[in-house]
């Protein structure tokens, strides 16, 4: 067993018991299939579950009580916690599964039920049960109190630690913008905005500089969510019951209503011990790599949380059990842990992965990255990179799973049932396809699958363009009526309905058979005031479709689309028309949209094509909008 | 080939960006200002003469103020430094009189405004330029930590720099005048954020207006040529441009490689020759430096090698020297990059610092001299305790220590004069109270008279019985007896006055 933080802290034990919230479920849906059949916080990690290690460093950190809060699977994490006798091997703590009577959405409602329940009496450490971390608790609480003494407004102190943006252990897209008081660690700022909504210039109201001598704007924080929470918080929940997320509801909440509510929040920032959330199959792959590799020590293979393990260390943080039975020419080349009773085939190469207890992996097979839990067979030949696989998966023979960014899982018990991670994580459900049979047929058939939806879409995308463009043609015949433009809207989003279309799609769509009468004109000047009237005409039935980002990009498409019909004639007055949009004061195009374009196609542009002219056309008005991007008041274009 | 100096000086002696002092200036240059009876710019001087690193410095005046400066240099000047005074011309701002002496400007230069009065160890904060291989350094005096928990007031803002560093408060990151910030929002771009992922927004320094800049920010200006002020245009922009697009630099950046290849001869030499003295420290160096490409690196290289050797005196020089051939090789690797850096003096330390650039801060200064070791490292001139053997004359007896007397002062009886700098050939009367003020040479004071806060330039009269307060009067001027004034500026023309 690892040491135990049975040091006694005389100071916190004279106090009032120290008590933490655990709340042993993260209201998302990353690891479905695993979490269709298990919870969460059961899922090993390393070796054990992942509960064991946050209720590990809860004990380790002197908390003497600990309230266990579940809502999916709860029957499953009390019995758990029972079977495994976690209270007796934790010997200093006393442990309370709370199972969730109402309905539990997010941490907010969690909490207001944890609230309802009075069990807490003081300030209290509140921890998902997906964290791992080493740091130590004892002056962190000692912190918070000594800031409550001075701050009686103080309700949460959160836990972050320094990581690059660009650091692994950040999942995908993940960039928050946090400022604090230099001084005193105060919270001034969250900005959980995605990369996409942020503007080039951060702005800061000067009030919150008014704050602070020292304004420590950081874009490298790393949340660790722990949190030392005071039961403020949790009437200030129970207050603003639409709180659901502590992180984008909680913290906006408390900072934007700081003239109304009064509270403050503080930020302890790590500066060396190891805090780290599987939030995701890629966070997960991070932190079991941590752990091999030792970076949350004392938390690591060998500390044999659970009894009956017998993990040792040996060189290249390669971790075996008693009774593991491995070829002679089989290679664990670094960083994995083999359990009890697994058998590894002649000329297997394990890499960076975890194979559990009673493993029968074949010969000649390679796991890369590969995360199998117990009794999963890997028959001869297969290749697995980057995968997670359940309780009891097969995988085929010569099969081969590969993740490229994103992790497979397995869900447990199938045979090679596959569940494929969208790298785009943020689409709907139904994005991701759920296939059966066996994994190497079902990849390539799935490819084949995407191809033949594109060229679907392709057709679709054209036959739509048709109709809009019959539409317009009448409407433009008509366009003298003063509601035209109300009409062709009203028109164009029925068909737009009808064929299932973006907004994207129709602004693509709308743009070059609404330009297409400006071509006629004889000369540049002609066509460049064509334009003009065209567009002052029907920008507010653009301004109707553009509605996000996108549809700004599918705008500047939809010009170029223009340039490219009606034998180039529009060519010569691409960049004209991109500034006449650009130059609307209802914000219908903004520089971001057209140099985000230029990027795109200045990459795939060959030599000659359409695109390449076009780019050549826009050269100067890019040029001018990136010294304006960059915020830059002279005029260099000498 | 003489040695080249390593770095030159430029004092704006008579150029400002704004006049703030009037009436005070109306008679005198900026640099000729005394303060505890020494002019300002003997206070730069004597900075300048401290670091050992200057032999030579340039003293920018105007045409009206050149004959006085000129006097007072070949008179009363008795320090090592050759003092070279150029004219530019009439209403120059900080950036344009640079401009107009770019041919007199080779390397790397300190620029000091006429009216600061420092005794920060520059030698840090040229160390800080060398290692950083600057294009500028900065230096920013911290004010005193506030009570905690004090919010600021939205008027404490006013007039303040929001000024971004890095963590260890070395590089400039972000410049923004809280009276150039539109609609209350201060702006940080998110490049900058990407290069430096955590910013310290600093609302506690102030601008000593005191920089070293690299050769080649000269031919920016050529390039800018609307820029007037170095503090609010030229560093600005400098700033900025760390982390943009150096498209628009890239004129200046052909200017500089071609004098830096020249330049780069010079200081490899010195190298070269000074490698001999510290022969561990520079065996990393020099392939560094003939490494880097011929750019603005190369000089920069080039210039840390030869400071760190030539001072060697400095604090830990060869681990500084270690670290410029380390900053230099990944200079190469990204090799138009530049660095605005600050030096930023702690508010704890005894380090003084102080712009005269109003009235009050003026009497200030005036009273921080005359307190001496106390406050700053400058000695007030003063003359020395029985000299003055006049019959009836109390002037030891009338001051306290706070205050500095000049020479041949004659006070009569039952006089105080506290916190105050008297000008030589001052006679004051009888039963005066002078609180806090400044009088300047051959001051009359008559009887019964109570000043505080106030400034009396040269050759006035301030006639019995006269009360002012908060009050500056200009050269050659009479007071009248029993006059009471408040917070005026009383000047030649009697009826008119100004704010």
């Amino acid at each position: 067993m690892a040491p135990k933080g049975g040091k006694k802290d005389d100071d916190l034990a004279q106090q009032e018991v120290l008590q933490a919230v655990v709340l042993a479920d993260s209201f998302a849906s990353h690891f479905r299939p695993m979490t269709f059949q298990m919870p969460k916080v059961l899922m090993p990690l390393g070796s054990v579950p992942m509960i064991e290690y946050t209720l590990e460093f809860l004990a380790a950190g002197g908390v003497q009580e600990i309230y266990i809060f579940c809502c999916a699977h709860a029957d499953e994490v009390e019995r758990y916690i029972v079977e495994s006798d976690m209270e007796r091997r934790l010997a200093t703590v006393s442990l309370h599964v709370l199972k969730s009577q109402g309905e539990c959405m997010s941490a907010g409602d969690a909490l207001r039920e944890v609230e309802a329940r009075g069990v807490i009496k003081s300030d209290f450490v509140l921890v998902p049960g997906d964290v791992i971390a080493n740091l130590s608790l004892a002056p962190l609480i000692a912190a918070h109190k000594a800031r409550r003494e001075v701050d009686r407004d103080a309700v949460l102190t959160t836990v972050m630690a320094r990581v690059p943006a660009s650091h692994r252990a950040r999942r995908g897209g993940e960039e928050k913008l946090v400022a604090l008081s230099g001084e005193t660690g105060r919270l001034l700022m969250y900005d959980e905005a995605v990369k996409e909504g942020w503007a080039t210039k951060v702005r800061l109201p000067m009030a919150l500089l008014q704050e602070t001598d020292r304004f420590e704007l950081h874009r490298d924080l790393y949340d660790t969510h722990i949190d030392v929470c005071t039961p403020e918080l949790l009437v200030l929940l129970q207050d603003n019951f639409d709180w659901q997320d502590l992180r984008r509801d909680l913290l906006p909440g408390v900072l934007g209503q700081f003239e109304m509510l009064g509270k403050t929040i503080y930020t302890h920032v790590l500066s060396t011990e190891y805090a780290a959330r599987v939030h995701d199959p890629h966070t997960y792959d991070v932190v079991s790599r941590d752990l091999l590799q030792r970076w949350a020590f004392p938390l690591v293979p060998d500390a044999n949380l659970l009894p009956g393990c017998s993990y040792r260390c040996t060189a290249h943080c390669v971790y075996q059990e008693a009774g593991v039975s491995l070829a002679r020419s089989a290679a664990i080349v670094r960083d994995s842990a083999i359990g009890e009773g697994t058998t590894i085939g002649e000329r297997t190469v394990v890499e960076g992965s975890v194979v559990g207890r009673d493993c029968v992996v074949g010969v000649g097979v390679t796991l890369s990255g590969c995360y199998l839990w117990g009794g999963v067979i890997v028959e001869d030949g297969a290749t697995l990179t980057g995968c997670i696989c359940g309780e009891g998966v097969r995988i085929g023979l010569l099969a081969k799973c590969s993740a490229g960014t994103g992790l497979t899982l397995l869900g447990p018990g199938g045979h090679g049932r596959l569940w494929k991670v969208v790298p785009t994580a943020a689409s709907l459900g139904f994005d991701r396809p759920v296939a059966q049979g066996q994994c190497d047929d079902e990849l390539s058939e799935e490819e084949d699958e995407e191809l033949e939806e594109t060229n679907l879409e392709d057709v679709e995308n054209e036959q739509f363009a048709t109709a809009v463009r019959e539409l317009i043609r009448d409407a433009l015949r008509s366009a003298d009526k003063d509601d035209a433009v109300e009409n062709l809207a009203l028109e164009l989003n029925g068909l737009k309905f009808g064929a299932d279309r973006t907004f994207a799609d129709s602004v693509r769509a709308i743009v070059p058979p609404l330009l297409a009468e400006a071509a006629s004109a004889p000369t540049k000047k002609a066509k460049v005031a064509n334009l003009k009237r065209a567009l002052e005409k029907w920008a507010p039935l653009l301004k109707k479709f553009v509605q996000s980002k996108a549809d700004q990009r599918a705008l500047v498409e939809g010009v170029a689309a223009a340039c490219e019909q009606a034998n180039e004639g529009l060519l010569e007055v691409f960049d004209h028309a991109l500034k006449l949009l650009y130059d609307r004061e209802d914000d219908l195009l903004d520089e971001q949209a057209i140099l985000k374009w230029a990027a795109a196609v200045e990459e795939e542009a060959e030599e000659g094509s359409l695109e390449e002219r076009l780019l050549q056309q826009a050269d100067g008005l890019l040029k001018w909008l990136r010294e304006s991007d960059d915020e830059e008041e002279d005029d260099d274009d000498e | 080939m003489p040695p080249r100096p390593e770095f030159q000086a430029v004092i704006l002696a008579a150029v400002a960006d704004g006049d703030t002092l009037a009436p005070l200036t109306n008679s005198l240059p900026l640099g000729l200002l005394p303060v505890a009876n020494r002019p300002l710019l003997s206070y730069q001087l004597e900075l300048l003469t401290r670091s050992h690193s200057f032999k030579q410095v340039l003293v920018l005046t105007v045409e009206r103020w050149l004959s006085q400066l000129a006097t007072w240099v070949s008179e009363s000047y008795k320090g090592p430094l050759q003092v070279e005074l150029l004219v530019v011309p009439d209403r120059a701002g900080s950036a344009d009189a640079l401009r107009h002496v770019r041919a007199h400007i080779v390397t790397d230069f300190v620029l000091i405004a006429g009216d600061v009065i420092t005794d920060v160890p520059f030698q840090r904060m040229a160390d800080l330029h060398r290692l950083q291989g600057a294009a500028m350094t900065a230096l920013y005096r911290e004010s005193a930590p506030r009570e905690a928990g004090v919010a600021k007031k939205a008027k404490d803002l006013d007039g303040i720099d929001f000024v971004g560093v890095d963590e260890r408060g070395q590089r400039l990151l972000s410049v923004e005048a809280a009276a150039d910030c539109e609609g209350g929002v201060v702006s940080v771009s998110q490049s900058l954020l990407r290069a430096y992922p955590h910013v310290t927004l600093r609302t506690d320094l102030i601008d000593a207006h005191v920089y070293i800049f690299a050769p080649w920010v000269l031919d920016v200006l050529e390039l800018k040529e609307h820029f007037v002020s170095a503090k609010f245009e030229l560093v600005p922009y400098l700033v900025r441009k760390q982390f943009l697009s150096k498209a628009n630099l890239s004129k200046a950046k052909l200017a500089a490689a071609r004098r830096a290849s020249g330049a780069a001869d010079g200081a490899v030499d010195s190298v070269a020759s000074g490698g001999g003295g510290a022969p561990t420290a520079t065996g990393s160096g020099p392939p560094a430096v003939t490494r880097a490409p011929s750019d603005v690196a190369c000089t920069k290289g080039g210039g840390a090698g030869s400071g760190a050797v030539g001072g060697g005196g400095a604090v830990g020089s060869a681990s500084a020297f270690a670290m410029a051939a380390g900053e230099a090789t990944r200079r190469q690797l990204d090799h138009d990059d530049f660095r605005c850096c600050c030096y930023i003096m702690p508010h704890d330390a005894a380090v003084y610092c102080l712009r005269v650039s109003s009235l009050k801060e003026y009497v200030q200064a005036n009273l921080d001299v005359s307190r001496e070791s106390r406050v700053t490292h400058y000695e007030k001139a003063e003359a020395s305790e029985g000299t003055v053997v006049k019959e009836g004359n109390f002037v030891h007896k009338s001051r306290d220590r706070d205050s500095t007397l000049g020479e041949a002062v004659e006070v009569a009886g039952r006089t105080a004069i506290k916190k105050s700098s008297i000008g030589p050939h001052c006679r004051i009367g009888m039963n005066v109270k002078i609180t806090n003020c400044v009088l300047m040479d051959h001051v009359v004071i008559g009887d019964k008279v109570s000043m505080s806060n106030s400034v009396v330039c040269s050759n006035s009269e301030v006639r019995e019985g006269a009360s002012l307060k908060d009050v500056q009067v200009a050269a050659g001027v009479t007071v009248e007896a029993g006059a009471n004034h408040k917070g005026e500026s009383i000047t030649e023309e009697m009826d008119t006055e100004e704010d």
